[in-house]
C-alpha cells in the first residue's frame, strides 16, 4: 500500500503540482532560499493591505485591516504565492521520504529570515466533504510544520499550521483540478 | 506501651502493605515484637506481630508464624482472632491480629485485684476458649494475666491472647534469662519446668492467675530455682479465697496433673455445677484439698525423681547464662530443628554441671567468671532447664550436653558466638575473630563429647565464613550445620566448592551457601527497568507481590531501540538477582515504533489477537514474517468480552507512517455494535483482504513492498468513544498520530479500554 514497506493497492500517488494549469506559478522547491526571502519580503509588504473585513456601515476600518490574525488565512496574488510541491498520496497525510528533500530550501530561508512567523498552509481540491477536506489539509500543513520543526530545526513558534480546505484554489475554474491541493507559505506578521 | 527502640523491626508510622499504619509498640518478646497498628482502609486497630529481623530467613521460624497463623481457625470471642501472615518487600514477616482495647488482668492485678465473682466470669470465658484451643490440640503454655484483656473492661468478654511463637519451641526457653525468670513462670505449672505440657498445664496456669488476680498479689516462686522447685510443688494457698472459686482453683493447681481437672470442659462442668448447687452451703462439689501428707509426699517424690534421674526433656541450652544486656538473649539457638522437643541426654551419663560463663569484655580481655553462688539465681534457671540440677562444682570444666555453639552474622547485621568453648585459648580466639568482624561473643567454657580437633575445626569454618553477608554455624556437638547467602556469585561457588565434602576435620554436617538475595523485591528491579527502557516502557511478567523468591524466573516484557539495550538490562539484572534466571520476552524495534511505543498512551491487553494468512493461499502464518511480493491477509479475532464501544486498527510501517485500517474514508464503520451485528462470543473480521478483492476500496490489500523491509506493528485500540474526534487521513504520520492520541492519553475523551499489538515482518527472498 505504501511504497516504503508495503503497497496498499488502491491508493493512487497523486502530485499536487501535477497538472499543466499551474505552469504560471514557481514552484518554490526549485527556488533559492534568496529567491525565496524575497518573495517573502514581498508578501509582507503588500499582506497588510489585504483588507477582508468591512465594519457595519460599509466603511474600512483602516486599524482593523491593518490586522490580519496570524492564524488565518490572506489570500496573497498567484504571483507572490510561495507554493511548494509536495505529493500526498490520495488520503494521506504522511509526508514521504521523497518529498522530503523539496523543504529545504524553504527550511533555509525560514531559518535565515527576520519575519517572525510564517503561516503554512494546506488547501485542498473540492473532491470529498468541505469539513474532511479542511481536516485533511490542516493535517498536510501540521504535517510540513512537525517536519520542519523536527529536522530544520526551526522554533516552533515561528511556523504557522492552518488547513482552508477547499476555499481557495488555484484553478477556480476546474475546483476539482490536482493543481489545487497544494501546501503555501506566507508571512503571517 | 513501650517506647520504640532503634533495632526494633518497625517504628511508629511505617506503613505496611500500603494498609497498617504503626502506632505503637505493645511489647517485644523472644523472636518477636508486637504492635498496635492502624488498619488505614477500615480505621480499625490491629495487633501486628512481627518476626524479629533476623529470623525472617529462617525456614525454621517462618514454619512457626505459620503454625501460629492456623490460631485462626479458633473461632470464639474468647480467643484472639488472627488473620494472616504477610511479607514486607524487604522480607520481613508479620502476623496481623485483632487488636483487642481494654485492661490486661495483669493491670488488674496491679490495681488491686478482682472480686471473686468476676473472676468466675473470667474463669468460664478463658475456659470455653481454652476448650475450643485443646481440641485442636493447641496449648497456649503460656497464660498468665498480662494474656487475658478484658475486652471493653468487662470480665465476661475476657480473651486470651498471644498464642506465642514460644509455645511451639522449648517451653519457655528464651524466658528464663536473668529478670524474666521470675515474671514468666510465676503462673507456670510444676510440669512445664520439665518439658512437660499439656492441656492441663494450661488450666493450672489458669488457677494460678485467677488466684493471684483475687490477691492483687503475684505468686511468690522465690528466686532462684531451688526455691521455684520447691515451691511449685506445693499445692497453691487458697486461703480466703470465697466458693466456689476457691475450690475450682485447688482443683485447678493441683501439682499432679492427674489430680486436676483433666480438660477444660471438665472445668466448665464443674462450674455449671456449682452454681446449680450454689444455694446449698453444705453441697460439697468440689474435691477437698489434699492433706498436708499428702504433699509433702508429692513434694519428695517430684523432687526425687529429679534428682536421682536425668529429666525426661532437656531443652538446647539457652544463651549461657551472664547478665548479658544484648539482645541475644532474646533468640534462642534453635538447633537444627526448632520445633523439636530438644535432644535427649544419652542414659546413664553423669548429671553435667553448669556451665562457666566466659564473656568478652569491650577492652579485649578475657573475663572468667567464678560460680560463685550470688549468680546461682540467674545461672539456676539455665541450669535447671538444661538438666543441671546438681549444684556441686567441680575444679575441672562442668560438662556442656548438648554441646552447642551458634556463630552467626543475621541478615540484619547482627554478628555474635554465642555458646561453648573447650579452653580459654580458643575461646580467646573465637572472641577475637568476632571483634575483628564487628561482633560479640557470649562464650562459656565447658567440656564435652566433642572431637579433639573441634574447636580448631569450628574455628577455620567460621574463618571461611566471615566475610559472607549473612551467615550461621550451629554446632551440637560434632554435628554442625552452616547456612549462608552472599550476592557474590565467586564467593558462592568458592565456599560451596570448599565444602562440597562436607565439614572440615571431626565436624559432621554440610555446608548451604546460597547465592542471595533470598527475596528479591519488584522495588529494586523497578528502576532498572525505566533505566533500560529506551522504545516505550518495559515491565515485569506476573511479578510476585512478596517478591521473587531464589531461583525464581524474572520476565521482562516490553521493546527495546537496540538488542545491546536488552544484553545491558539482563546483565543488570543478574547483578542483582543471585540465582535467579532473567528472561526477556521482548523485541528490537526500528525508530518509528518506538517513537510509538513511547509516545502512544499505554493501556492493559483487551485480548484481542491477529490471525495473519496470505491473499493468494489458504493456512495462517504464525510467524507473521511475510516475503517481497506476498499479500498478508489480516483478521482481527475479538474477544466474547468486547462486545461494545469502538475498536480502531492501524498499521504502524517501517518507515514510520501510521496506516488507519479501520476506520477510514471507505471504511468508516467501527463500533463493535455494528460490527458484531448481534453476534455474540469471539468472533472474527477481515482487517486487509486477498489482491483480487479490492477492487472494493473499502477492502484494503497489502503487498510487500522490496523498497523498505523490517519490522510493522498492527495496533488494535479499543475505546469507548470513537478514537478521534473527526476521521482521520487513511495515512499520516506517527508523529501526527502522536500529537493526537498522546496529548490526551488513555483517560482522554474516547475512554481507552485496552491497546493489543502484534509485529508484522517483512523480509527479502
Amino acid at each position: 500500500m505504501k511504497s516504503c514497506t508495503l503497497v496498499c493497492t488502491l491508493l493512487a500517488t497523486i502530485c499536487l503540482f501535477a497538472g499543466s494549469a499551474f505552469a504560471e506559478t514557481k514552484d518554490a522547491s526549485q527556488l533559492t532560499p534568496a529567491e525565496l526571502q524575497a518573495l517573502f519580503e514581498s508578501q509582507r509588504t503588500r499582506g497588510l493591505v489585504i483588507a477582508p473585513a468591512n465594519n457595519a456601515d460599509g466603511q474600512v476600518n483602516p486599524d482593523q485591516t491593518a490586522i490580519v490574525p496570524a492564524d488565518q488565512y490572506a489570500k496573497v496574488d498567484a504571483d507572490l504565492q510561495v507554493n511548494v510541491r509536495i505529493s500526498f498520496d490520495f488520503d494521506s497525510a504522511a509526508l514521504k521520504v521523497s518529498e522530503k528533500g523539496k523543504l529545504t530550501s524553504l527550511c533555509q530561508a525560514v531559518k535565515s529570515s527576520d519575519i517572525p512567523v510564517f503561516r503554512i498552509v494546506g488547501h485542498t481540491d473540492a473532491s470529498g466533504s468541505a469539513s474532511y477536506n479542511q481536516n485533511l489539509s490542516l493535517l498536510r500543513a501540521e504535517e510540513v510544520k512537525r517536519y520542519m520543526v523536527a529536522e530544520c530545526g526551526i522554533p516552533e513558534a515561528k511556523l504557522l499550521a492552518v488547513g482552508v480546505g477547499e476555499d481557495y484554489p488555484v484553478d477556480a475554474a476546474d475546483p476539482r483540478a490536482d493543481a489545487n491541493r497544494r501546501v503555501e507559505f506566507q508571512v503571517a506578521s | 506501651m513501650t517506647d520504640s527502640r532503634l533495632g526494633d523491626t518497625f517504628k511508629p508510622g511505617d506503613l505496611l502493605n500500603n494498609t497498617y499504619r504503626i502506632e505503637a509498640i505493645l511489647g517485644r518478646g523472644g523472636t518477636s515484637e508486637v504492635y498496635k497498628a492502624r488498619n488505614e482502609i477500615s480505621n480499625r486497630f490491629v495487633a501486628i506481630k512481627a518476626l524479629k529481623a533476623e529470623f525472617s530467613g529462617d525456614e525454621g521460624f517462618l514454619t512457626l508464624m505459620r503454625r501460629e497463623e492456623e490460631i485462626r481457625e479458633i473461632r470464639h470471642d474468647a480467643v484472639v482472632r488472627y488473620s494472616e501472615n504477610h511479607r514486607t518487600p524487604d522480607g520481613k514477616i508479620y502476623l496481623v491480629m485483632d487488636y483487642v482495647e481494654g485492661p490486661g488482668l495483669d493491670v488488674v492485678l496491679a490495681r488491686g485485684g478482682m472480686a471473686a465473682d468476676d473472676l468466675l466470669a473470667v474463669c468460664r470465658r478463658v475456659a470455653e476458649g481454652l476448650r475450643l484451643a485443646h481440641a485442636r490440640r493447641i496449648v497456649h503454655r503460656d497464660l498468665s494475666p498480662d494474656n487475658i484483656i478484658l475486652r471493653g473492661g468487662f470480665p465476661q468478654e475476657a480473651v486470651i491472647i498471644d498464642f506465642g511463637i514460644a509455645k511451639f519451641t522449648q517451653p519457655g526457653a528464651h524466658t528464663v534469662v536473668g529478670n524474666e525468670f521470675a515474671g514468666k513462670y510465676a503462673y507456670a505449672a510444676p510440669e512445664q519446668l520439665s518439658g512437660d505440657t499439656d492441656e492441663r498445664s494450661d488450666l493450672y496456669a489458669l488457677g494460678a492467675l485467677l488466684l493471684a488476680t483475687f490477691r492483687g498479689q503475684q505468686p511468690d516462686i522465690g528466686t532462684n530455682p531451688s526455691d521455684l522447685f520447691r515451691l511449685k510443688a506445693l499445692p497453691l494457698d487458697t486461703t480466703g479465697v470465697p466458693e466456689p472459686l476457691k475450690g475450682l482453683i485447688d482443683r485447678m493447681c493441683r501439682p499432679d496433673p492427674a489430680e486436676r481437672f483433666q480438660s477444660a470442659a471438665d472445668l466448665l462442668q464443674a462450674m455449671d455445677l456449682a452454681q446449680t448447687t450454689a444455694r446449698d452451703p453444705n453441697a460439697t462439689i468440689i474435691a477437698p484439698r489434699p492433706v498436708a501428707k499428702n504433699a509433702s509426699v508429692e513434694q519428695a517424690s517430684l523432687a526425687s525423681g529429679f534428682l536421682t534421674s536425668p529429666p525426661p526433656s532437656v531443652p538446647p541450652p539457652t544463651f549461657p547464662a551472664t547478665a548479658s544486656p544484648v539482645p541475644a538473649h532474646t533468640a534462642p539457638p534453635q538447633f537444627l530443628d526448632p520445633g523439636s522437643s530438644g535432644s535427649k541426654p544419652a542414659p546413664g551419663k553423669t548429671s553435667p554441671r553448669p556451665a562457666m560463663p566466659v564473656r568478652k569484655s569491650s577492652g579485649g580481655g578475657l573475663v572468667v567468671a567464678s560460680l560463685a553462688v550470688a549468680v546461682l539465681g540467674l545461672l539456676g534457671a539455665f541450669a535447671y532447664l538444661g538438666g543441671f540440677l546438681d549444684m556441686i562444682l567441680p575444679a575441672r570444666l562442668p560438662i556442656a550436653d548438648p554441646y552447642a555453639l551458634i556463630v552467626e552474622r543475621t541478615e540484619a547485621g547482627v554478628v555474635r558466638a554465642v555458646g561453648y568453648m573447650p579452653s580459654p585459648e580458643t575461646a580467646e580466639q573465637l572472641s577475637q575473630i568476632m571483634t575483628g568482624i564487628g561482633g560479640t561473643a557470649e562464650l562459656t567454657l565447658a567440656s564435652g563429647e566433642i572431637a579433639d580437633t573441634w574447636a580448631a575445626d569450628v574455628l577455620s569454618v567460621i574463618n571461611q565464613l566471615k566475610s559472607v553477608e549473612s551467615w550461621r554455624l550451629a554446632v551440637n556437638g560434632n554435628q554442625a550445620m552452616v547456612t549462608g547467602i552472599t550476592l557474590d556469585r565467586d564467593k558462592q561457588a568458592r565456599l560451596q566448592a570448599a565444602f562440597v565434602n562436607g565439614l572440615p576435620g571431626g565436624l559432621t554436617g554440610s555446608a548451604n551457601i546460597q547465592l542471595g538475595p533470598l527475596i528479591l523485591p519488584v522495588s529494586v528491579l523497578t528502576p532498572l527497568l525505566t533505566k533500560a527502557a529506551d522504545c516505550g516502557p518495559l515491565t515485569l511478567l506476573a511479578p510476585p507481590v512478596t517478591g521473587y523468591p531464589n531461583h525464581a524466573t524474572i520476565t521482562v516484557t516490553g521493546s527495546f531501540a537496540e538488542a545491546k539495550s536488552g544484553a545491558a538490562l539482563q546483565d543488570a539484572i543478574a547483578s542483582v538477582a543471585g540465582d535467579r534466571t532473567v528472561a526477556l520476552q521482548t523485541d528490537v524495534l526500528n525508530p518509528p515504533l518506538c517513537q510509538a511505543a513511547t509516545g502512544l498512551p499505554t493501556a492493559p491487553s483487551g485480548g484481542f489477537s491477529f490471525r495473519f494468512g496470505f491473499g493468494d493461499r489458504e493456512g495462517d502464518n504464525a510467524s507473521a514474517r511475510y516475503l517481497v511480493g506476498e499479500n498478508p491477509v489480516i483478521d482481527l479475532q475479538i474477544p466474547a468480552s468486547a462486545i461494545d464501544g469502538y475498536i480502531s486498527v492501524l498499521a504502524l510501517d517501517v518507515s514510520g507512517t501510521v496506516i488507519h485500517l479501520l476506520p477510514n474514508l471507505n471504511r468508516p464503520e467501527n463500533s463493535l455494535t455494528a460490527l458484531r451485528g448481534g453476534v455474540d462470543g469471539p468472533m472474527t473480521i477481515r482487517i486487509t483482504y486477498p489482491l483480487a478483492e479490492n477492487t472494493d476500496p473499502a477492502r484494503i490489500a497489502f503487498v510487500v513492498d522490496p523498497a523498505t523491509l523490517g519490522k510493522s506493528q498492527l495496533v488494535v485500540i479499543h475505546s469507548a468513544a470513537p478514537l478521534f474526534e473527526q476521521m482521520r487521513p487513511t495515512q499520516e504520520s506517527i508523529g501526527g498520530l502522536i500529537e493526537v492520541l498522546g496529548k490526551t492519553g488513555a483517560d482522554g475523551p474516547s475512554r481507552i479500554r485496552s491497546i493489543d499489538r502484534a509485529l508484522l515482518i517483512t523480509a527479502a527472498r
